[in-house]
C-alpha cells in the first residue's frame, strides 16, 4: 500500500499526541489523588459525588445540632438534679417539722431554711444557657419565666418547646417548658386532696388519703361532715350537696366513698368538715410556700396541732408528687440524651459509609493508575523509537 | 539519421520533463493540499518508409494530478463531521471547566445556605445567626447569577464565533468564485495549481459548514449549503449573514438572503464548526440553563411556601424569602398578527425544564415541545378567566393572532438570572411556627394539645386567637378571646385533627369539663424553630415531576448534563478524528508525495536521461564517421 511521507509523519505525531494527553491526565489524577476533577471525567460519578457530599454536609449539621441539644439537655438534667436535691431537703424539713421539734424557734428555723430553698428553686427555674436563653421559658427565650408577684411565683413563659434535627428523619426535643416542668403537678395524692375546714373546732386531722379503686372515682368537690359527740357520725356530700355516704365514725376509722379512702385521727367537734377535692395543678413553689405558711401558723391548742398535722400530711403528699414529676421529667431528658447518642452512632456509621462511597467514586486507585502510567510511558517511548528507526532509512541516503 | 537523433532527443526531453515533475513533487512534499503530479509519456506515431513503420520516439502526453474525487469527497465529509464534533467539544469543555467542578456546583452553595439555616434553628433569636443566613442568601443569589452569566457568556461567545465563521465562509466563497473564473479562463489546459487551491478552499469551507458540491466539466465548482441555497455558482458567490433569533433578539442565527430578505437557516446546518456551535447552544447550553432555572424556581417556590406559614421575630407571618419568579412568553419577530401572549405559573410543581412553542393555526392554538416538537395537550380556552393550562403554565392569549403566528414559552429559562433574595431585615426571617398552642394550668384532665400547623395560609381567621373549651369529656367548643362561641359543640375523639380557621391541631388524652386549650398567633421574639425545621428539609424534598424531583436532585442532574456533554462530545471527537484520519490516509495514499517513490523515479528517469544522451552521442559518432568517409 502506498503511504505518503507526510501522512507517515502525521500519523506518528497523532500517536504521540494521544499518548501525551492521556499521560497528562493520568499524571494529574495521580498528583491530585482525584479521579474526577470535572464532571467530564465521569458525569454520573460527579453527580453521585455531589449527592454523597451533600449527605456528609447534612450529617455534619446534624452532629452540630446534636451537640447543641446535648449541651442544653445536660444543663436541664443538672438543673433538674438540683431541683430534686432541693425538694428532698424540703421533704426532710417536713418530716422534721412533724417530729419532736415543735418549739416556735425550731419551727422558725425550719421555715427560714425552707424559704431559702424556695428562692433557690426559683433561681433554678430561671436557669439560662450559654447563649443567655432561659431554659424553662418555653419559646419566650428572652423573658425571665418565673418571678415573684405579690408573694406568689408567676410564670410568664409559654408551653412551647424547640427541637433539633439530628437525623434525616429524626428530631429531638431539646428542652421542656417551665409550665410543664414546674407547674403541671397534681396536688394531694394525684387524684384528690384533703383539706380541713379552717373553722374546725375538734383536734382531728387526716392521716392518709388513698385511691383504692380508681375506676369508681368521680372527680368532684366532696365534703365530709362529722356530727355527734360520743358516738360520732359522718356523711359525705358531693358537689351538688347530695349525700352519697354516711354512718358511724370512730376516731382512726377510714371513710370510703367513690373509690377513695381517707383515714382520720383524733376527735371531731360536731359540724367539723373536711373537703375532698379532685387534684389540680399546683406548682412546686406553691407546694414549698404552703409548707412555709403552715410553719408560721400558731401551734397552741390541740386543734392548731391537728390542723398543722393535716397541713404537713398535705405537704408530704404534694412533695412526693413533685418529686415523682421531676423524676419523670428527668427520665425524659435521659431518654432524649440516649436517643441522641443512638442517632450519633447511627450517623457516624452512615458518615463512614458515605465517605467510603465518596472515596471510591472520587479518588484514584493508585495501583491501577500507576500501572496505566507505566503502560503509557512505555507506549510513548516505543512510538518515539520506531519513528527514529524508520526515519533513518531513506533511498535519498544512497543517491 | 535525423530520426535517430530525434528519437534520442525526444527521450532526453521526456525524461527531463519527468524529472522536473519529480522535483516539483519533492519540493512540495510538505505542502498542505498538494496533489502529486505524474508525467504521462506516450510514443510518437510511426513513420512509414518503404513499407516499414519506424518509431519516432516519445512525447509527454500530460502532466496530471493523481487525485481520486471520491476519496477527496470522503475527506470533506469527514472534515465537516470532525469540525462539528471539535467545536462542540471545545465549547462543552469550556462549560465543563466553568460548571463541572463537583465542589463548586450550585448544590454546594444551596447546601451552605441550608447549613446556616440549621444554625438559625439552633438559636433562632440570635441576630448573628440571622445576619449570617442573609449573607449566605446573598452568596446564593450571587452564585446563581454568576453561573447564569457564565452560561450567557458562552452564548455571547458563540454569537461572536458565528459571526467570525460567517466572515470566513464569505471570504472562502469569494475566493472560490475567483478560482472558478480563472479555471474557466484557462481553457482546455490542466491548471493543476488552481485545482489544488480549489480543493484547499473547499476543505477550509468544510471546516466551517456542511455543503454540497457539484463539479462542472470545465473544472469549476458549484457549492450549495443548507437546503440547496447556492453559495458559489460559477463566477458568483453569495454572502451568508447573521440575524437576530426570532424570539430572542440577543441571540444570533445564521441567515441567507434569498432575495426577499434574510432567512434563518440555522436549523438546516448539519456539519462544520457552525453546526457544532449551534448544536451546543441549542442542546447542552439550553438544557443546562433550563435546569439551573428550574433549581432557582423550585428553591424559590418551596422555601417561600414554607416561609410564609412561619412567624418572624416581630410575631408577624413570614413573607417571601426569595422574590417570586415569572415565566416568559415572547412573540416571534416574524409574526404578522398583533396578539400578545401572557404567561404565568399555575401549579409550579408541574413545571418542567422545557421550552414550548405556541402556534396559532388559524382556528386554534397548538402547544408543542420546542425541542422535540411533540404535541402537548392544553385545557381551558385561553381567556383571562379560563386560561390554557399545561405543564404548570397558565397561558392567556390576546386577540389579533394571524395564522402561523408563533410564540416561545419559557417557564424556567430566565429564572436563574432573576433569582433574588427578597428579605432584607433579619427580624423578618420566619423560623417560628405561625401559631402557638397552650393548655390552661387549671385543666383537670390529662389531655394535651399538639402544635398547630397551617393548612390554609390564606384563611381569613388564621391568626384569630381562640380557646378550645370542653363542655365535658366528649364535646368541646371553640370560643374567640371575647368568649363568643365560634363553633360547636363538636364531638371529641382523642388524637383526631381539629381543623379550624385554616389550621390543624390535635388534642389527645382525656379532657375534663371546662378544660381549656388555646391557639394563638406566636408572640414576637419567640425562640421557636418549628417552621425553620420544616424549611431545612425543602431542598431534599421531592417537588417537581409529581414529587419525584428535588431541588438537590436537579442540581446533581445539571452536573451530569454538563459533564456528559463534554464526555459524549469528547468520545464523538475521538471517533471523528479517526474517521477523518482514515479518509485523509486514504486520499494521501493516492495523492500524497512519497519520497521513496520519488527517489526511485528519480533514478529511473536519470537512467533514461543518461541513455537518451548516449543515443544522441552515438548518433553523433555515426554522423562524424559518415562525414569523415565523405571528406576522404
Amino acid at each position: 500500500m502506498r503511504i505518503s511521507t507526510q501522512t507517515f509523519q502525521q500519523q506518528w505525531l497523532t500517536t504521540i499526541h494521544e499518548q501525551q494527553s492521556s499521560l497528562a491526565q493520568i499524571q494529574r489524577q495521580i498528583s491530585t489523588g482525584k479521579r474526577i476533577a470535572t464532571a467530564a471525567d465521569d458525569p454520573l460519578g460527579a453527580a453521585q459525588m455531589v449527592r454523597l457530599q451533600q449527605g456528609l454536609d447534612r450529617l455534619d449539621s446534624y452532629s452540630i445540632n446534636a451537640d447543641t441539644a446535648q449541651r442544653r439537655l445536660n444543663l436541664e438534667e443538672s438543673s433538674l438534679d438540683r431541683v430534686v436535691d432541693s425538694l428532698d431537703r424540703v421533704r426532710e424539713l417536713t418530716v422534721q417539722a412533724g417530729g419532736a421539734a415543735r418549739t416556735p424557734e425550731a419551727r422558725a428555723a425550719i421555715a427560714d431554711e425552707a424559704r431559702q430553698v424556695l428562692s433557690g428553686l426559683v433561681d433554678l427555674a430561671n436557669t439560662q444557657d450559654a447563649e443567655g436563653r432561659f431554659l424553662f421559658s418555653g419559646n419566650r427565650v428572652h423573658s425571665q419565666p418565673f418571678s415573684s408577684v405579690g408573694g406568689s411565683i408567676l410564670y410568664s413563659g409559654d408551653d412551647g418547646t424547640r427541637s433539633e434535627r439530628i437525623g434525616n428523619n429524626r428530631t429531638v426535643q431539646e428542652g421542656d417548658s417551665g409550665s410543664e416542668v414546674f407547674q403541671t403537678i397534681r396536688n394531694g395524692n394525684g387524684t384528690f386532696s384533703v383539706q380541713p375546714n379552717a373553722a374546725n373546732g375538734g383536734p382531728m386531722h387526716y392521716a392518709s388519703a388513698v385511691v383504692f379503686d380508681p375506676a369508681n372515682w368521680i372527680p368532684d368537690n366532696y365534703t365530709i361532715q362529722f356530727n355527734g359527740v360520743g358516738p360520732f357520725t359522718y356523711q359525705v356530700q358531693d358537689g351538688a350537696s347530695t349525700v352519697i355516704a354516711g354512718g358511724a365514725f370512730v376516731p382512726g376509722d377510714t371513710i370510703s366513698f367513690q373509690g377513695a379512702a381517707v383515714t382520720f385521727d383524733g376527735q371531731p367537734a360536731a359540724g367539723d368538715t373536711f373537703s375532698v377535692s379532685a387534684s389540680r395543678n399546683q406548682d412546686i413553689f406553691q407546694t414549698v410556700q404552703n409548707f412555709v405558711d403552715s410553719l408560721e401558723k400558731p401551734l397552741q391548742t390541740p386543734t392548731d396541732q391537728a390542723m398543722a398535722q393535716s397541713d404537713l400530711n398535705s405537704s408530704l403528699l404534694d412533695l412526693d408528687r413533685a418529686l415523682e414529676h421531676i423524676g419523670i421529667m428527668r427520665a425524659r431528658v435521659g431518654a432524649r440524651l440516649a436517643a441522641i447518642d443512638d442517632q450519633l452512632s447511627t450517623n457516624s456509621d452512615v458518615s463512614l459509609q458515605l465517605s467510603e462511597s465518596l472515596g471510591s467514586v472520587r479518588d484514584v486507585d493508585y495501583a491501577s493508575a500507576i500501572a496505566e502510567l507505566e503502560a503509557r510511558l512505555f507506549g510513548l517511548e516505543a512510538a518515539q523509537k520506531t519513528f527514529q528507526s524508520t526515519r533513518s532509512f531513506s533511498l535519498f541516503d544512497i543517491l | 539519421m535525423s530520426l535517430f537523433i530525434n528519437n534520442g532527443l525526444s527521450g532526453l526531453l521526456a525524461s527531463q520533463r519527468a524529472l522536473q515533475t519529480i522535483a516539483n513533487n519533492v519540493a512540495n512534499v510538505n505542502t498542505d493540499g498538494y496533489v502529486r503530479q505524474q508525467t504521462n509519456l506516450s510514443e510518437n506515431p510511426l513513420q512509414y518508409q518503404g513499407g516499414f513503420g519506424i518509431g519516432t520516439g516519445v512525447r509527454v502526453g500530460s502532466v496530471e494530478r493523481v487525485y481520486d474525487q471520491f476519496l477527496g469527497n470522503e475527506v470533506k465529509f469527514a472534515t465537516m463531521a470532525h469540525s462539528r464534533a471539535e467545536s462542540y467539544n471545545n465549547m462543552a469543555m469550556r462549560l465543563d471547566g466553568l460548571l463541572g467542578n463537583p465542589d463548586l456546583n450550585i448544590s454546594t452553595s444551596i447546601q451552605q445556605f441550608f447549613d446556616q439555616l440549621e444554625a438559625v434553628n439552633r438559636d433562632p433569636t440570635s441576630t448573628v445567626n440571622r445576619e449570617q443566613l442573609l449573607a449566605e442568601g446573598d452568596a446564593l443569589e450571587t452564585r446563581f447569577r454568576q453561573i447564569n452569566s457564565q452560561i450567557a457568556g458562552l452564548g455571547n461567545e458563540i454569537d461572536n464565533r458565528l459571526e467570525m465563521s460567517v466572515n470566513s465562509i464569505n471570504d472562502i466563497a469569494t475566493s472560490l468564485a475567483k478560482i472558478n473564473d480563472r479555471i474557466a479562463a484557462s481553457g482546455g489546459g490542466t491548471p493543476n495549481d488552481l485545482l489544488d487551491q480549489q480543493e484547499r478552499l473547499l476543505n477550509q469551507l468544510a471546516e466551517q459548514i456542511d455543503f454540497n458540491q457539484v463539479r462542472q466539466d470545465n473544472g469549476t465548482t458549484t457549492v450549495m449549503i443548507g437546503s440547496g441555497q447556492p453559495l458559489v455558482l460559477g463566477l458568483n458567490s453569495f454572502d451568508l449573514a447573521v440575524t437576530p433569533n426570532e424570539f430572542d433578539g440577543s441571540r444570533l442565527e445564521l441567515a441567507y438572503d434569498d432575495g426577499s430578505g434574510l432567512q434563518p437557516i440555522s436549523s438546516r446546518i448539519a456539519g462544520g464548526a457552525v453546526a457544532g456551535m449551534l448544536g451546543f447552544r441549542n442542546e447542552t447550553l439550553a438544557t443546562v440553563s433550563r435546569e439551573l432555572g428550574q433549581i432557582a424556581l423550585g428553591l424559590t417556590e418551596t422555601l417561600n411556601a414554607q416561609h410564609r406559614v412561619g412567624s418572624d421575630l416581630n410575631g408577624q407571618p413570614g413573607g417571601n424569602f426569595f422574590a417570586n419568579l415569572a415565566p416568559i412568553a415572547s412573540a416571534s419577530s416574524r409574526n404578522t398578527g398583533t396578539a400578545v401572549v401572557s404567561l404565568s405559573y399555575g401549579d409550579v410543581s408541574a413545571v418542567n425544564a422545557k421550552n414550548y412553542e405556541l402556534l396559532y393555526d388559524g382556528a386554534n392554538y397548538q402547544l408543542t415541545d420546542a425541542v422535540t416538537g411533540g404535541s402537548i395537550a392544553m385545557s381551558g380556552t385561553g381567556t383571562a378567566g379560563d386560561p390554557f393550562v399545561a405543564e404548570g403554565m397558565e397561558i392567556v392569549v390576546g386577540a389579533g393572532a394571524v395564522t402561523g403566528d408563533r410564540f416561545l414559552l419559557q417557564p424556567v429559562s430566565q429564572a436563574a438570572g432573576a433569582f433574588t433574595m427578597e428579605i432584607a431585615d433579619i427580624s423578618k426571617i420566619a423560623v417560628a411556627a405561625m401559631l402557638t398552642t397552650g393548655s390552661s394550668i387549671q385543666n383537670m384532665g390529662n389531655a394535651s394539645v399538639s402544635g398547630a400547623e397551617v393548612s390554609d395560609p390564606s384563611a381569613p381567621g388564621l391568626l384569630q386567637p381562640v380557646n378550645i373549651v370542653f363542655d365535658d369529656s366528649t364535646t368541646f367548643r371553640i370560643f374567640d378571646s371575647g368568649g363568643t362561641d365560634l363553633s360547636g359543640p363538636l364531638a371529641y375523639t382523642s388524637g383526631t385533627a381539629i381543623n379550624f380557621n385554616g389550621w390543624t391541631a390535635q388534642i389527645s388524652g382525656s379532657p375534663q369539663t371546662a378544660d381549656t386549650f388555646s391557639v394563638a398567633q406566636t408572640a414576637a421574639g419567640s425562640g421557636d424553630n418549628a417552621n425553620g425545621l420544616s424549611m431545612a428539609t425543602v431542598p431534599a424534598n421531592g417537588f417537581f415531576s409529581n414529587g419525584r424531583l428535588s431541588v438537590e436532585g436537579i442540581g446533581a442532574a445539571m452536573l451530569t448534563s454538563v459533564g456528559s456533554a463534554a464526555a459524549r462530545s469528547g468520545q464523538d471527537l475521538i471517533v471523528q478524528n479517526s474517521l477523518l484520519g482514515q479518509a485523509e490516509f486514504d486520499l494521501q495514499g493516492v495523492s500524497g508525495v512519497n519520497l521513496e517513490e520519488e527517489a526511485a523515479n528519480l533514478l529511473r528517469y536519470q537512467e533514461a536521461y543518461l541513455a537518451a544522451s548516449k543515443v544522441i552521442g552515438i548518433a553523433n559518432d555515426l554522423f562524424q564517421t559518415l562525414l569523415a568517409t565523405v571528406r576522404r
